[in-house]
């Protein structure tokens, strides 16, 4: 388990939580982002990321874990963030 | 109910239609999400977790018939299918795209709504006694004054970026039910000596980070001086509210640092200078805005006694119990307020689906003359319904899911969005929610504990009024770990107090357990009738702390291991979902 950093943002037109990916695409699957093992790593894609703020808004690095599964947030707020309020949405019948 | 004339009706269309140029160009790129934000917000359009929120005003919580259905068709169009009300009387759509924002305000403005001054530094929605106008112990009805500081701080060019947000409250009730003492100008209609009725004025109340109760600037201000008097607080405030620290920017905070006494002269020097201005109200202004809520055609009733005693007394046990916590007694003889809980188990507090907004539209328009109010305790309110119905009602509000006998009660909890959707949040508030309600299913139980009120902030903002509830739960994170902290003690009423914290931050699975503690030693404890604040106010935090974290020092947690009081352990335990659980798989699938 290693901990690395990715650059993260709400997109636009929706503000949905996306990711940058490794071909400078965001993408709404955590598992899809581009990882650098510390965060001054983090700094071209984040400028990068800052430069599209038409297509996204207030990009940030956040640290997430990396193991065999792929990559998982380490707070809770990622967590929620990365999985949309699906408990509450399979609990209560709301669309996903 | 207030309508619209020409000119309000004309602000709201170009409203929407402004904002549509405004979200073309951010989405055509001419616009910077910083250049574009204050834009949004100005029309009560916030980022949030997940999605856009779009924060809609209801005026102290009025809402008419065709309102709400035209609320029921922006969710089910635009949205997700369901809205959120809120403690601010107001509604909340949680997944509009930003291009279908300007439709919805479009939509909006055709049935005399909006969603100005909803979010941002400025006077946002003034809310009241969610029984205004029908209560037994009402003085006057709060809505005209209510109406009158609506249209005065609409667009109030002075007011459009004050240091903070600023929010004002007002009742006309003897009991409290509008939380005046924690708002940052609160107003209470009062007799003088003279037997003229008038204004108490409170300032300088909140909850946050510093809760502070508001202290009385006026103990009696006449009516024709309202707005000039709010207007010299607003001007004080705005000159000398701290902006350089936004924890410290509410009025709150500058009435405190500056001291009451010389707070309310700093006020008085303002309000020389435009007392005598244009904002002073004549009689013949108040009673136009006293004309917009004249009483509806009430029938000429038996008294409710009968119609309700037989409710209490009937063989329905569902029926007597939603009876006794859901309906009260009406200032017109034959009629009952009637209390519709949002605080279903199967729905989070507050939420309705689209087509219980529609249900409830054609529900007002049968049993209370069109018409509903949104409480701030997250419920509905039908003002005007016909004791003699109260049977029929009672069906028809239990087929659509809103017919819980809760009221008042340990279920009818307040829980803000939390980490499910607020960008603020520090822990999720909605499952806590869910599981205390999944706990105390047994209406039975709930009804013998009686009532209390439980109160759950997603995080220090507390716009769930954790400090208020008599149980308050305010989620914190620890290391990214989602925490909770119990207070008890608090009460929104004319007695108004804050919680005091219990003990150490509890994890999320040990909430349960600690409430069912706390309720426990309450009905231990409690003499006969007494409730649940006055038998904290007269034995302590002591036996409870005791309770929930075992004796002095040991600090234990709350036991896990109650079998007898039906409380589930493990996984599958309701609502208490891992936050890991809700992996989003597979990522294609959205
Ligand atoms: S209390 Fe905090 S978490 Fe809850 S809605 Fe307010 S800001 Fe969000």
């Amino acid at each position: 388990m290693q901990r690395v950093f990715i650059v993260t943002a709400n997109r636009t037109a929706d503000g949905r939580a996306v990711y940058l990916a490794a071909d400078r695409t965001f993408s709404e699957c955590l598992d899809d982002a581009h990882w650098a093992p510390d965060e001054a790593g983090q700094e071209p894609q984040l400028l990068w990321a800052r430069a599209q703020e038409f297509d996204v808004c207030d990009p940030y690095v956040m640290s997430v874990r990396r193991s065999r599964e792929g990559l998982a947030p380490t707070s809770a707020r990622e967590h929620i963030r990365a999985a949309g309020p699906r408990w509450i949405a399979e609990r209560f019948g709301y669309a996903i | 109910m207030y309508r619209y004339d020409d000119m309000d009706l004309r602000a709201v269309t170009e409203r929407a239609a402004q904002f549509g140029e405004q979200v073309r160009r951010r989405l055509a790129g001419e616009l910077t999400e910083a250049e574009f934000k204050p834009l949004r917000l100005q029309n009560g359009l916030y980022m949030q977790l997940h999605a856009y929120m779009l924060r809609v005003a209801i005026p102290y919580g009025l809402l008419s018939a065709a309102q709400l259905r035209k609320l029921a068709h922006i969710s089910r169009k635009y949205d997700r299918g369901y809205g959120h009300f809120t403690t601010r009387q107001n509604i909340q759509f949680n997944w509009p795209d930003l291009e279908d924002v300007p439709r919805i305000l479009e939509e909006l403005a055709e049935v005399e709504m909006h969603a100005i001054q909803s979010s941002g530094n400025c006077i946002r929605n003034t809310t009241s006694d969610p029984f205004a106008g029908v209560a037994k112990d009402e003085l006057e009805d709060p809505r005209p004054y209510c109406e009158l500081i609506r249209q005065w701080s609409t667009f109030h060019p002075e007011f459009a970026f004050l240091p903070r947000k600023f929010k004002i409250a007002v009742t006309g009730a003897k009991h409290d039910r509008a939380a005046i003492a924690v708002h940052d100008i609160g107003l209470a209609l009062v007799t003088n000596d003279a037997g003229e009725v008038g204004f108490e004025v409170r300032v300088g109340g909140g909850q946050g980070r510093t809760p502070i109760l508001a202290e009385v600037l006026c103990e009696f201000l006449p009516k024709a001086d309202l707005l000039s008097y709010c207007e010299a607080i607003l001007r004080v405030y705005n000159r000398l509210g701290r902006r350089d620290n936004k924890y410290k920017a509410r009025i709150k905070i500058l009435v405190q640092e500056t001291g009451r006494a010389e707070f309310a002269r700093l006020v008085d020097e303002e309000w020389a200078l435009i007392r005598d201005s244009g904002l002073r109200l004549t009689p013949a202004d108040i009673d136009r805005f006293k004309a917009h809520f004249e009483a509806p055609s009430y029938l000429e009733l038996a008294s409710s006694d009968t119609a309700v005693s037989a409710a209490l007394l009937g063989k329905d046990r569902s029926f007597s119990r939603w009876a006794m916590a859901n309906v009260t007694e009406h200032r017109v003889p034959g009629y009952s307020i009637v209390a519709l809980s949002l605080k279903a188990p199967d729905r989070p507090p507050g939420d309705v689906t689209h087509q219980q907004m529609d249900s409830v539209a054609d529900l007002a328009d049968e049993f209370s003359f069109g018409r509903l109010v949104v409480t701030h305790r997250q419920n509905l309110v039908f003002s005007d319904v016909e004791s003699r119905r109260l049977p029929e009602l009672f069906g028809r509000l239990e087929g659509i899911g809103l017919g819980t006998p809760n009221f008042g009660k340990v279920t009818d909890l307040i829980a803000c969005p939390g980490l499910d959707y607020c960008n603020l949040a520090s822990a999720r508030s909605l499952n806590i929610a869910e599981a205390i309600t999944a706990r105390f299913a047994d209406a039975e139980e709930v009804y013998d504990i009686g009532d209390v009120s439980l109160n759950i902030s997603g995080c220090i903002n507390a716009c769930g009024h954790h400090h208020v509830g008599n149980i308050g739960i305010l989620g914190i994170d620890k290391e990214g770990v989602e925490h909770y902290q119990i207070m008890l003690g608090g009460n929104h009423t004319e007695d108004a107090s804050f919680g005091e914290i219990l003990g150490r931050a509890l994890e999320a699975h040990e909430v349960v357990a600690a409430i069912d503690e706390v309720l426990g030693t309450f009905v231990a404890l409690r003499t006969e009738g007494e409730s649940f604040i006055d038998t904290y106010r007269r034995v302590g935090a002591k036996p409870f702390k005791e309770a929930v974290y075992g004796g002095a020092g040991k600090q234990r947690g709350p036991r896990e291991d109650r079998e007898d009081r039906g409380h589930q352990e493990g996984p599958g335990r309701p609502g208490l979902v891992p936050v890991a659980a809700g992996r989003r798989e597979p990522c294609a699938a959205e």
